[in-house]
């Protein structure tokens, strides 16, 4: 019972969101528990808002121990990891109990392949439960209304599924979505309810098309030399609670969700829910880029299975 | 108390090398890799490999070529000395009518351009040698430019208001319209600079003395017309929605190219030269924020301004008190970090404070954004500082420093006047 | 003093050609740069066929642009360095001191390439691309690091090399020996 595993280890993690941003009920929720669970031994140490590294660097800092732990999005990383593509993409889940349920099947699969790439990764969470289609002047319902549009789009997929629907995807840097759709340089953008209330974007695009659908993902991950300084014991109330923070963030970041969009909708936002035919319509167009993406590995094809079973 | 050990520590290191004479950017880069090795790990020093290759895959530094190009292109043609001269037609007479000339050119390119050294570089590598050739003080001339180049980052568009907001999650569009007024006051200050220096050492500031005819006046504003039309191409790309800001250095960069090109003044010797300066100028800057990034990274790691915040609010003293010394705090470490990682180390830390407290978070981004102009001109460490040195290679870093530390003076009476009067700043934005 | 080796200058022949290649490399990639985003504005406004390449294309060419640049910006000596301490010691002083930064300007060189090095060869390795919409490997774009830090290390010995031989403080007779050309200006 003596030696290192009984000392306090103080891990910092690099995070990419804000303190105040809706994910961070979910850090603080996990980390809490873990230093209480732990009585002390493990505690996290934030880093907000990208101020150790950027989101995109995340990864290989982990990796060869310059940060300790970081918390990563799918869509920063599909580039190096091809089989995140299938959690980047927008409809990987529509309900708290699909979110569960897939949790439950991908998490092991998920930690053979961030082994496979030399990190551990504790827990992953939705990047949204809800996605936002903004618009200045209208609510985009019917598909073809995509036809032509000018989206700015973020990462490889969401640009093929905004292809798939026949919008024209353009790119650019976040910094500069808010002027873009100010001026008018794209029309509309796929969006996250946290981000669009964050960068205030109900003022340039008032019009907001809600369609019940996820977008993104985000994973916790810890240098693996860091991670075995921990004790087996400790390393096991560390899974068990990750597994529970991570199955109950679908609800944590809904609630915080839902009260982003009505101090938007205070502000002057205006909504529309897809119906659910409309939701289905709109999945069936631009699902198949799934299929594409599980072209790209077996693990790919193993993750993608598990996602379909729970369709 | 270690931190503040700490980082006495990181600016002896700092001397120490800065007194060799080596560069800059190899001086803070050597911090980064000393810091990493001693107080992280040996294997941290791959930070260093994320950085560069960050930094140069980034969205925000593309404009550094794009925009250097458009200047070395005009500036290799006589529309610069052109522009000056009617400028000098017309309000010659005026005590330091050029140096407000200056000013106010800083002031147009901040509209277009949302970075403070790339500003100033692209107006100093014009209105310097001007200046100069008309008779100013060196230490003016480069002064004025490099204050002149810091409204880059408070008039919209602006890198600082757009990080600011996304960190705090204040309105970017308030932040922008909040920079208006008080960007047009610190304009109005720095030219009153020139005014009260042109009463007082008229040596400094040249007025020249000859008589113009109105004919004369007319007919030079003909050679106004190039800028003109840069100027429309490059703003009216933004404003009418054809490109986003980052674009728009691209639109500049090919449209000064067509404007000096139909004008005939692109030789191909004339060509190379003015890539040449481009890609030197450009990798110059770049491997400055490198360094910069990196030593602002080990500093943060170790949690060195993290804690000095955290001691200074942990006094219990009334509000305006920490106000006061949030300044105080920014200021010294504006004479070190680069102003970006300011931005992004510190604001999470003192922003909910300041709003417990009752403080407006427009009002704040805007003191928080002078403060970090007056950063990028404060010695040792000061990007717009260094630009110019590399853009104006024949005059001294001693002497720039010497130009900076004049303008200094109106910024700090501007970052006064802001907290003396939040309406300055919150005026506007509390109309729309 | 030193004598100055035959050597040298041949090197600085070499050295400089190679730098001059940099530079008019980086410059075409900076018009390559300006070139696509204008293209891509013209298409995307008045042909309705925006490009989901030409942004990132243009964001990557500045890897190329930043390598390439970094030694002819060293040897012409743009890289900015302060005066203000080094004026206020002796000649011979300053001399040591110059020599001391050259040789601290060539280890953060070495630490710089042995660094890029290491992430050029795991993007070889595992064959990454960027997390972008255009499916480009990074491994073509980031080889060109350590190139220029390669080159950036020698051109940093040759500056030193260079301080060495040629300016070693001297006499006032032999002062003016030397050419009248700054090769250095840290
Ligand atoms: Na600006
Ligand atoms: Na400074």
């Amino acid at each position: 019972g003596s030696g290192a595993a009984e000392e306090a280890l103080t891990i910092d993690i690099s995070i990419f969101h804000t303190e105040n941003d809706p994910f961070n009920d979910i850090f603080k929720e996990w980390s809490e528990a873990i230093e209480e669970e732990t009585d002390g031994r493990v505690k996290f140490k934030p880093y907000y808002s990208a101020s150790l590294v950027s989101l995109f660097e995340t990864l290989d800092a982990v990796r060869d121990g310059s940060v300790e732990a970081g918390i990563l999005s799918a869509g920063a990383i599909s580039g190096q990891i091809s089989e995140m593509g299938l959690l980047e993409t927008i409809g990987t889940f529509s309900s708290e109990d699909q979110y569960k349920n897939i949790y439950k099947d991908v998490t092991p699969e998920l930690e053979s392949l961030f082994s496979d790439h030399k990190v551990e990764i504790l827990m992953w969470a939705p990047g949204a439960t809800e996605t936002l289609v903004l618009h200045k002047e209208d609510f985009i319902t019917d598909l073809g209304q995509y036809k032509n549009l000018s989206m700015r789009t973020a990462g490889r997929w969401q640009g093929e599924q905004a292809k798939l629907l026949g919008a024209m995807p353009i790119t650019m840097d976040p910094s500069e979505l808010y002027l873009a759709l100010q001026n008018g340089t794209v029309q509309s953008t796929f969006q996250t309810v946290g981000l669009t209330n964050s960068q205030n974007l109900h003022e340039v695009t008032p019009k907001m098309t809600a369609l019940g659908l996820s977008i993104n993902t985000i994973q916790y991950v810890v240098n693996p030399d860091v991670w075995s300084k921990i004790s087996e014991k400790d390393q096991k109330t560390i899974k068990k609670i990750s597994g529970e923070v991570g199955q109950s963030s679908y609800s944590m970041l809904k609630k915080r969700e839902e009260e982003a969009l009505k101090s938007m909708a205070e502000k002057g936002a205006e909504f529309y829910h897809l119906t659910d035919p409309e939701r289905e319509e709109l999945l069936k167009v631009i699902q198949p880029v799934n299929e594409q993406i599980s072209k790209e590995s077996a693990k790919a094809k193993a993750i993608l299975e598990v996602i379909d079973k729970h369709e | 108390m270690e931190s503040f050990l700490l980082f006495f520590a990181f600016i002896a290191a700092l001397m120490l090398f800065l007194t060799t004479g080596i560069s800059v950017a190899v001086a803070m880069g050597m911090i980064g890799v000393l810091g990493t090795i001693l107080f992280i790990s040996p294997n941290a020093l791959a930070q260093l490999s994320s950085i560069t290759f960050s930094n140069s895959t980034s969205f925000v530094l593309m404009v550094v070529p794009m925009f250097v190009l458009m200047t070395e292109v005009i500036s290799s043609s006589p529309i610069g000395a052109q522009v000056f001269r009617t400028t000098q037609l017309w309000l010659g007479r005026f005590p330091g009518a050029l140096g407000m000339g200056t000013v106010l050119t800083s002031t147009g390119f901040a509209a277009i351009c949302g970075s403070s050294p790339v500003t100033a570089a692209a107006i100093g590598k014009i209105a310097v040698p001007e200046m100069i050739k008309q008779g100013y003080s060196q230490r003016l001339a480069i002064g004025a430019t490099a204050a002149g180049g810091t409204l880059g980052i408070l008039i919209p568009p602006s890198v600082a208001l757009i990080l600011y907001g996304v960190i705090t999650e204040t309105s970017i569009g308030k932040l922008f319209i909040a920079g208006f007024l008080p960007g047009a006051m610190i304009a109005v200050l720095l030219c009153l600079t020139f005014l009260i220096i042109a009463l007082v050492k008229p040596e400094m500031v040249p007025v020249t003395k000859i008589k113009v005819k109105w004919s004369e006046r007319f007919i030079s504003l003909k050679s106004v017309l190039p800028i003109i039309i840069l100027v429309i191409f490059v703003m009216g790309s933004i404003y009418t929605g054809f490109t986003t800001p980052t674009e728009s250095a691209a639109i500049g960069a090919s449209t000064a190219l067509v404007i000096v090109g139909a004008m005939g003044y692109l030789g191909r010797k004339n060509i190379l030269q003015i890539l040449s300066n481009t890609v030197k100028t450009t990798g110059m800057f770049l491997f400055l924020v490198i360094g910069g990034v990196f030593s602002a990274f080990v500093l943060n790691r170790l949690g060195i301004p993290q804690s000095m915040a955290s001691s200074l609010l942990g006094l219990d003293i009334p509000g305006w008190v920490i106000i006061l010394l949030i300044n105080l705090l920014l200021l010294v470490l504006g004479m070190f970090l680069d102003p970006m990682s300011i931005l992004v180390i510190v604001i999470p830390l003192f922003f909910p404070t300041v709003t417990a407290l009752g403080y407006d978070p427009v009002w704040f981004g805007i003191m928080v954004t002078i403060n970090i102009e007056i950063a990028a001109i404060s010695p040792p460490v000061g990007f717009n500082l260094f630009v110019l040195k590399s853009v104006v290679p024949d005059v001294s870093l001693g002497e720039i420093i010497k130009g900076a530390l004049i303008f200094i003076i109106p910024l700090l009476i501007g970052l006064i006047l802001i907290i003396l009067f939040p309406e300055i700043s919150l005026y506007l934005p509390n109309r729309m | 003093m030193p004598q100055e080796p035959a050597f040298l200058a041949k090197t600085e022949k070499a050295i400089t050609k190679i730098n001059h290649v940099f530079t008019f490399a980086a410059g075409m990639f900076i018009l390559a740069m300006v070139l696509i985003i204008t293209y891509d504005v013209i298409m995307r406004n008045f042909f309705d066929s925006p490009s989901l390449w030409a942004l990132d294309l243009a964001r990557f060419s500045l890897v190329y642009i930043f390598f390439l640049a970094l030694a002819p910006a060293l040897q012409s000596g743009q890289h900015v360095s302060t005066d203000i301490f080094l004026a206020k010691f002796s000649l011979r002083t300053q001399w040591y001191l110059k020599l001391v930064a050259l040789m601290i300007t060539a280890i953060y060189g070495v630490i710089l390439f042995w660094q890029v090095t290491e992430t050029t060869l795991k993007v070889f390795e595992d064959n990454r691309i960027f997390p972008v919409a255009i499916e480009l490997p990074m491994k073509y774009v980031y080889m060109v690091a350590p190139v220029g830090a390669l080159q950036f290390i020698v051109t940093a010995m040759f500056c030193l090399a260079v301080v060495f031989f040629r300016e070693a403080p001297l006499r006032q007779v032999q002062k003016e020996a030397i050419p009248p050309k700054r090769v250095i200006n840290q």
